[in-house]
């Protein structure tokens, strides 16, 4: 990494030349910025230049890893769309980065500091005018080094924890989430339940659900009606990560599997990316009750795919009654989340429960963007990693929160991901089977210049 | 096919939160904390999520081992029992019983802890014994 380090020291920078890492094209901006060089072309010395392959081998990683390292701005410049040499790397590369950019605006981070361009290999003056903008705009913000490594986040936090124990505002209402009485018998869906299950016993291989014993409730394969007497119906468990791991060991056979609405979401996102497969799974549909769904503060608590219901559907909470938290100014989203990060552990926890979490090697677990043996780890790699790649992925079953043992807010930062999504590429994330996500999207053809 | 979940304590420290084994046609496959603990409350640190790690580890001691010219062998319990027993009698003899520690571990159960620290105390006859739980 530290051929991409910024070499400037900007923690006292006021109004010295600001760090920007540039990562350029190698078949257009690069050999822009090479022809405002041979025409002697004036721009702004604050610009360290990485060139790259393609614009889309940038990954947000490198991005939020450049950020971290102290650069206070990053430029990517790729080729003018429907020019590029791979064919499609520059629209991947808008994606993500319009993704990123607002991402970092909701993790305190000001959008300005990121900016993508297009930049020909003919456009020497192109490439010239837009780094003396992007300098200017830079020179702006104050120096992003002094504000990742607030040293006064402990006292932030301390000021703010009266307002976090009050959980109204949260995503998920932690206190109620970890209220874990377990309900089986004595709730009133119970025998519905509890005939579904039977009834599916017959033609499938098992029914993944909640059994309750001894007071403890865990997923469990049910494969005999002796067994059904233990349904439960919670706390809820992460099931579908348990589908894909049960149809795995066993590639023939019917499963059946009792899933919540952001469960069912959860393996329709999983059959999109082949992790399960749909053909042979039965869903068993589970309305979640009124006090279920303001514990997780669920936008969406209907299954839509189950061919059996059993339950009457709740009203989902309204999106505008929660994120109330977030601070409005870069400033003050920084200071919030800087100290909640202060508190992590690095646990994982939030990977781990994480059904959507399936990759065969891990970017958290990768050196090159999360160093080993820093605790609390660095802001703000660690959690905008995982928050980005949520992006049309986090189907708001609130496991990574509710396993949080520093109790972070994180599924703020993945409702509002979740939101661009919608809003950017009309992608509703677990709700159509046919419609692939934005980021498996082979080419698209959609993109604004 | 079986799937099942098997509830336990994390071993790795004197907190001992409540997880799950989950156990797919006998084997441990993975971890999932236990929501109705009444401490933990479905929380894990990532020692307690990695807690299933080392029960099929290949590596993992399935016989005793004797270092014989320096290199280590396998070897039958008797044989390696019967090694214990004369060298720890050679070193009690020797130095008295505080010249012997134990330190037992945190991946065998807790009844077995309790043996060693009787053995220990009873028959070595020192106090001198630890465990890398008791954080």
């Amino acid at each position: 990494m530290s051929e991409v380090a910024p070499v400037r020291d900007t923690s006292e920078n006021d109004g010295c030349e600001p760090a920007i890492i540039g990562f350029l094209c190698n078949w257009c901006s690069y050999r822009g910025a090479d022809l405002a060089g041979t025409a002697r072309l004036k721009y702004p010395a604050s610009l360290r230049v990485v060139r790259v392959p393609c614009s889309g081998r940038v990954a947000p990683e490198l991005v939020l890893r450049v950020f971290q390292e102290g650069a206070d701005g990053v430029l990517v410049l790729g080729c003018h769309i429907g020019e590029c040499h791979y064919h499609e790397g520059n629209h991947r590369m808008v994606r993500r980065m319009q993704l990123l950019q607002r991402l970092l605006g909701y993790a305190g981070i000001e959008p300005e500091r990121l900016r993508w361009d297009y930049v020909s290999a003919a456009e020497g003056e192109r490439f010239a005018r837009i780094v003396s903008e992007f300098s200017e705009t830079v020179r702006g913000l104050p120096p992003i080094k002094s504000r990742l490594r607030s040293d006064d986040t402990r006292e932030v936090w301390q000021a703010s924890r009266p307002e976090s124990q009050d959980g109204s505002w949260r995503t998920v209402n932690v206190a109620d989430a970890r209220d874990y009485a377990v309900r089986g018998k004595e709730d009133a869906r119970w025998p519905a339940l509890h005939e579904a299950v039977a009834e599916a016993l017959a033609d499938h291989a098992g029914v993944l659900a909640l059994r309750s014993a001894h007071g403890d409730v865990a997923p469990h394969l049910f494969q005999s009606r002796d067994e059904l007497h233990e349904l439960a119906l919670w706390p809820k468990y992460p099931l579908p990560a348990i589908v894909r791991r049960l149809q795995d060991s066993q590639p023939e056979g019917r499963l059946a599997v009792v899933c919540r609405a952001c469960e069912e979401r959860g393996l329709v996102e999983m059959a999109k990316h082949r992790q399960v497969d749909w053909a042979r799974l039965t869903l068993i549909g589970l309305a979640c009750s009124a006090e279920e769904v303001e514990a997780c503060r669920c936008a969406q608590p209907a299954p839509f795919h189950a061919g059996v219901v059993v339950g009457e559907p709740t009203p989902g909470v309204a999106a505008d009654r929660v994120l109330a938290a977030l601070p409005e100014t870069s400033e003050d989203r920084l200071a919030f989340w800087l100290s909640w990060v202060q508190r992590c552990i690095k646990c994982y926890a939030c990977r781990n429960a994480c059904p959507q979490c399936f990759c065969h090697a891990c970017a958290l677990e990768d050196e090159l963007w999360v160093e080993r043996g820093r605790l609390p780890p660095p802001y703000p790699v660690f959690h905008l990693i995982k928050a980005i790649h949520m992006a049309g992925k986090c189907v708001a079953c609130r496991e990574c929160e509710i396993a949080c043992p520093a109790e972070i807010p994180i599924t703020v930062l993945y409702r509002m991901v979740s939101q661009d999504v919608e809003e950017l590429f009309g992608y509703h994330t677990g709700t159509d089977l046919e419609v692939l996500p934005p980021t498996l999207l082979k080419l698209e053809q959609d993109v604004e210049t | 096919m079986n799937y099942h979940n098997v509830r336990t304590a994390c071993i790795y420290c004197g907190v001992g939160c409540g997880m799950h084994l989950e156990v797919l046609d006998g084997r441990v496959v993975g971890v999932l904390p236990a929501k109705t603990h009444p401490v933990s409350e479905g929380r894990l640190c990532i020692k307690g999520w990695s807690a299933d790690a080392f029960i099929h580890h290949p590596e993992r001691l399935t016989r005793p081992l004797i270092r014989r010219n320096g290199v280590l062998e396998s070897a039958s319990w008797d044989e390696a029992l019967d090694l214990v027993a004369k060298r720890l009698g050679k070193v009690r003899s020797e130095f008295g019983p505080d010249g012997i520690g134990v330190l037992s571990s945190a991946k065998c159960t807790n009844e077995e802890n309790y043996l060693l620290q009787r053995f220990t105390r009873a028959v070595l006859g020192t106090n001198n014994i630890d465990h890398c739980a008791r954080l």
